[in-house]
C-alpha cells in the first residue's frame, strides 16, 4: 500500500493535512507568482487608462471591466495585413518549422545516446546539457558574430566556393530566426526524447526481432510508438517558450517580416500601448492551453493503459 | 538657404483647431483630477500665474512654459548635508560612467544603485508608481517633463547645490522653453539625431543631397539600412522627409507618414534598432541614429573597419537644408526622494569641468558645458577628425532658436497613443 494513501486515510502515523501540506509551498508559489500577477494582467487588459500618462490603471472588480481594448486586439488578429495578424502567422510559422525541426534533428541524437552510446552516454549527455550553463542571449549573440557578413559561416561558405558573396543573414531574415530558434531550444527536446528512449527495455526490442521484425520495423512498430510521450512532451516543452520568445527574432533580425506575437507584447509593455500588450498575453495565454491540454490529456490516457496494464 | 518648413510655423488650419481643442479637452479635466487625487494646491500654469487648478501647459518655443510650484512640493532647503545614501539613480543603461560613479562615491561615501530602463514610457510609469524610490532621474526627456512636473512626481531643484551648473553650463541651456528658469530639470547631454553611413558602401554624397532623408528609402541599400526604434523618432523620418512637423497631430500626415514607413518597410526591409557594437560589424551601410553613438563607435569596429569609413550627416547643416532633431535629456528629481541632497551632488558632480569632459569620453553624448571644446576632444582623439561635425557649439542654442532644428515636444495623450499606434504597425514592435 502507499504510505501516503494510507497513513493519510487513517491518521495511523500523521495528521491527515500531513502529506497534503507538502504540497503548500508549491501552491503557494503557484498563488503568488501565476495567479496573483495573471489577475493583475487581467485587470490592466479590463483595466482603464490614466487620460495624461497613458498608464495603465487596473481595475480589479471585474463588474467594472471595460473590454473595449480586448476586443480591438482580437479585431486587429482578424483584420488582413495588420501587424497582429502578420506577427501571429510569423509565429506560427517560425514555431511550427522549429519544433519540426528540432524534433527531426533531436530525435537520432536522442536515440544514437540513448541505445549506441554506450559507456560514453554520459559524456555525451554533459555535452549537450552544456549549452545550459551559458544564457541564451549570449548564446544568440554569438550566433550574431558567427553570422555577420564577414563571420565564419560566411567564410566557411566562400572558402568551399558554395557562394560568391556573404549572405546578409541578419538583415531580417525569417530563416534566420527559424535556425535561431532550433538552435536555442533543441536541448530541450533532446533531454525529454532521451529519457523515454532510454526507458525502452531492450527486451522489448529484442522481442519484436525474435518475433520476426527488421530493424526498421522495430522503430516504427516499436521504439516509435513507446516514445510517443517523450516526443510530445519535446514538443510542448519546446514550443510554449518559443511561442512568447521575442529576444531571438531581435536579436537576429529585428524587422517587421520577423516580427513575432512576443515582440508585439514586450513592445507594447514598454510603450503606451500596455492594455494591447496585457491582452496579447491572454490571448496567447488562452491560444496555449489547447497544446497543454492535449498533451495532459495523451499523458493521462498513457498512464492509464500502464496502470491497466 | 534653409527654407522654413516647420507645420508649427504656418497658422491652424480650422480642421487643426478644433482637433486640437478637442484633444486638449480630453487632456486637461483628466489632469486636474489627477492633480486633485495627489492632492495639489497653489499651482501655476504656463506663463508663471498661478491658479487653483494647475492644467497641464504644452511648451513650445514659440510658447514656452514656466511649470507651476506647489507648496506642497518645495525644493529642499539649502544648506543641508549630504545623506549617507546610497543613491538611488534611474535611467537608460551605462548613461553615466562607471569611474564617475566611483569617484562620487569616493567623494560623498554613497554607495550608487542604479536601475535600468529601456524607455521614457517605462521610466515615467516607474516614477509615477514607485517614484519616491529613486533619487535621480538621469534621462527625463522633453516630452515628459511638462506632465511629471504638473502632477508633482518630480521636485523643484535648489540651485544653491548647482554651483557648477551656473559656472559652467552654456548659458543657452540655463533656461529653456520648456522649463523656464530651469525650476525642475538641468540638461545633461545635448544631441542630434541624424544619418550616418559606411562611405565605402555608400557611393552617394548623402550630404549634397537635396533631401538627404531620401538615403533611407534608396533601394539600394535595402536590407543594409537601419532606423532608430521609437515612436517618436521612427516616424520623424517620414515627416522630416515630407516636411513636417515631427510633432504634428495632424491623422492626415500621419497616415502619410505610416503610408511611406509601410511602403519602405516592403522596399527597404529595414532593421529597427540603435546600432551597437553587435550591429558594427558590417551589417549597416546607412542608419538614422544619435550623434553620441558615432562617438563610441570607434571602440568597438571590426578589424578590417576603420572609422574614417562613417560620414555623419546632420541635414539642417547641409545644402538641402532640411531640418533635423537637436534636443537634450535632462537631470530630474523625484518627488519624495530620500536623498535629494546627493542627487543634487551627483548633478553639480557632472558639471564639473573635468569630471564632464571625463565622461563624455566614455558616454559619448555630449554635455552642455564651457570646458567642453570640439579641437580639444578632437585633438585628445575622443573625436576622429572625420566625425568632427558630430559635435555641437553652443551657438545652436537655446534650442528651438533655430526652426530648422527641432525637438519632439510633449504630445497631447491622444497624439501620443497615435504615434504609438503607428510604431507598432510599422515595426511589429521588434
Amino acid at each position: 500500500m502507499p504510505e501516503g494513501a494510507g497513513s493519510g486515510t487513517q491518521g495511523a502515523w500523521f495528521p491527515r493535512w500531513f502529506w497534503p501540506s507538502f504540497a503548500a509551498p508549491a501552491t503557494l508559489w503557484l498563488i503568488l507568482f501565476f495567479v496573483v500577477p495573471f489577475y493583475v494582467i487581467l485587470g490592466i487588459a479590463f483595466g482603464q487608462l490614466d487620460q495624461i500618462f497613458l498608464t495603465p490603471i487596473p481595475v480589479y472588480n471585474p463588474l467594472h471591466w471595460d473590454p473595449t481594448a480586448f476586443v480591438d486586439v482580437v479585431q486587429q488578429f482578424t483584420t488582413g495585413g495588420s501587424i497582429y495578424q502578420s506577427a501571429l502567422w510569423h509565429t506560427l510559422i517560425f514555431v511550427g518549422i522549429s519544433t519540426l525541426l528540432c524534433l527531426l534533428i533531436g530525435y537520432p541524437v536522442a536515440y544514437f545516446i540513448a541505445r549506441h552510446a554506450g559507456r560514453s552516454k554520459t559524456l555525451f549527455l554533459v555535452l549537450f546539457i552544456a549549452p545550459f550553463w551559458i544564457s541564451y542571449m549570449m548564446r544568440m549573440l554569438g550566433w550574431m558574430n558567427l553570422l555577420q557578413p564577414n563571420g565564419y559561416v560566411n567564410r566557411i561558405l566562400q572558402s568551399l566556393g558554395l557562394i560568391d558573396q556573404p549572405i546578409q543573414w541578419l538583415n531580417g531574415k525569417p530563416l534566420t530566426v527559424i535556425l535561431g530558434l532550433t538552435y536555442g531550444y533543441i536541448p530541450y527536446m533532446i533531454l525529454p526524447l532521451y529519457g523515454t528512449l532510454d526507458r525502452i527495455s531492450s527486451g522489448t526490442l529484442e522481442a519484436s526481432r525474435d518475433l520476426g521484425a527488421g530493424q526498421t520495423s522495430t522503430f516504427l512498430r516499436v521504439t516509435l510508438p513507446l516514445s510517443r510521450q517523450g516526443i510530445l512532451a519535446g514538443i510542448v516543452i519546446v514550443m510554449l517558450p518559443m511561442f512568447g520568445d521575442y529576444y531571438t527574432t531581435n536579436l537576429l533580425a529585428s524587422t517587421r517580416n520577423t516580427a513575432m506575437v512576443g515582440t508585439l507584447i514586450v513592445s507594447s509593455m514598454g510603450s503606451s500601448l500596455v492594455q494591447q500588450g496585457a491582452s496579447l498575453v491572454l490571448l496567447l495565454l488562452i491560444a496555449l492551453l489547447f497544446p497543454m491540454l492535449y498533451y495532459l490529456r495523451e499523458t493521462s490516457r498513457a498512464a492509464e493503459l500502464v496502470s491497466g496494464a | 538657404m534653409p527654407e522654413p518648413s516647420i507645420e508649427r510655423r504656418t497658422p491652424l488650419s480650422r480642421r487643426q483647431f478644433l482637433q486640437r481643442a478637442g484633444m486638449t479637452g480630453i487632456a486637461l479635466p483628466s489632469m486636474a483630477a489627477i492633480l486633485a487625487a495627489c492632492g495639489s494646491d497653489n499651482g501655476g500654469t504656463g506663463g508663471g500665474g498661478t491658479t487653483p487648478t494647475p492644467t497641464l501647459a504644452l511648451a513650445r518655443p514659440d510658447n514656452p512654459v514656466t511649470l507651476p510650484m506647489f507648496d506642497s512640493n518645495p525644493p529642499i532647503a539649502d544648506g543641508l548635508s549630504p545623506e549617507a545614501g546610497p543613491l538611488r539613480i534611474i535611467g537608460y543603461a551605462d548613461y553615466i560612467w562607471n569611474r564617475v560613479l566611483k569617484k562620487f562615491t569616493n567623494e560623498f561615501g554613497a554607495e550608487i544603485e542604479w536601475t535600468e530602463y529601456a524607455t521614457p514610457e517605462e521610466m515615467v510609469r516607474e516614477i509615477q508608481a514607485h517614484g519616491a524610490d529613486f533619487d535621480l532621474w538621469v534621462t527625463t526627456t522633453i516630452e515628459n517633463l511638462g506632465k511629471v512636473a504638473t502632477a508633482q512626481l518630480i521636485q523643484p531643484l535648489n540651485h544653491s547645490y548647482l554651483p557648477n551648473v551656473e559656472a559652467n553650463a552654456w548659458d543657452g541651456v540655463k533656461s529653456q522653453y520648456f522649463d523656464v528658469g530651469s525650476q525642475y530639470s538641468v540638461p545633461y547631454t545635448i544631441y542630434s539625431t541624424g544619418i550616418a553611413y559606411r562611405n565605402d558602401l555608400v557611393t552617394d554624397d548623402v550630404a549634397a543631397m537635396d533631401n538627404p532623408y531620401d538615403i533611407f528609402f534608396d533601394t539600394r541599400y535595402a536590407g543594409q539600412t537601419h532606423l532608430l526604434n521609437g515612436a517618436r523618432d521612427t516616424l520623424s523620418v517620414p515627416l522630416l522627409r515630407m516636411g513636417q512637423d515631427i510633432n504634428t497631430d495632424d491623422p492626415a500626415v500621419l497616415d502619410q507618414a505610416k503610408q511611406m514607413l509601410l511602403d519602405g518597410v516592403a522596399s527597404m526591409n529595414w532593421k529597427f534598432d540603435h546600432v551597437d557594437y553587435n550591429e558594427l560589424n558590417n551589417q549597416f551601410a546607412i542608419h538614422h541614429t544619435w550623434n553620441g553613438q558615432l562617438t563610441y563607435y570607434i571602440y568597438y569596429l571590426p578589424q578590417d573597419v576603420a572609422i574614417d569609413q562613417f560620414t555623419w550627416v546632420f541635414p539642417p547643416q547641409e545644402a538641402g537644408g532640411k531640418a533635423g532633431i537637436l534636443t537634450t535629456d535632462v537631470f530630474a528629481i523625484p518627488k519624495g526622494a530620500k536623498n535629494p541632497v546627493l542627487a543634487h551632488a551627483m548633478i553639480n558632480m557632472l558639471y564639473d569641468a573635468d569630471i564632464a569632459l571625463e565622461n563624455y569620453s566614455y558616454e559619448g553624448f555630449q554635455p552642455p558645458n564651457k570646458a567642453f571644446s570640439a579641437d580639444k576632444v578632437v585633438a585628445d582623439g575622443i573625436v576622429p577628425e572625420n566625425l568632427r561635425n558630430t559635435l555641437i557649439s553652443e551657438d545652436h542654442l537655446p534650442l528651438g532658436s533655430n526652426p530648422l532644428e527641432v525637438q519632439e515636444y510633449e504630445l497631447a495623450p491622444s497624439t501620443n497613443q497615435l504615434y504609438q499606434q503607428i510604431y507598432t504597425e510599422v515595426t511589429g514592435g521588434v
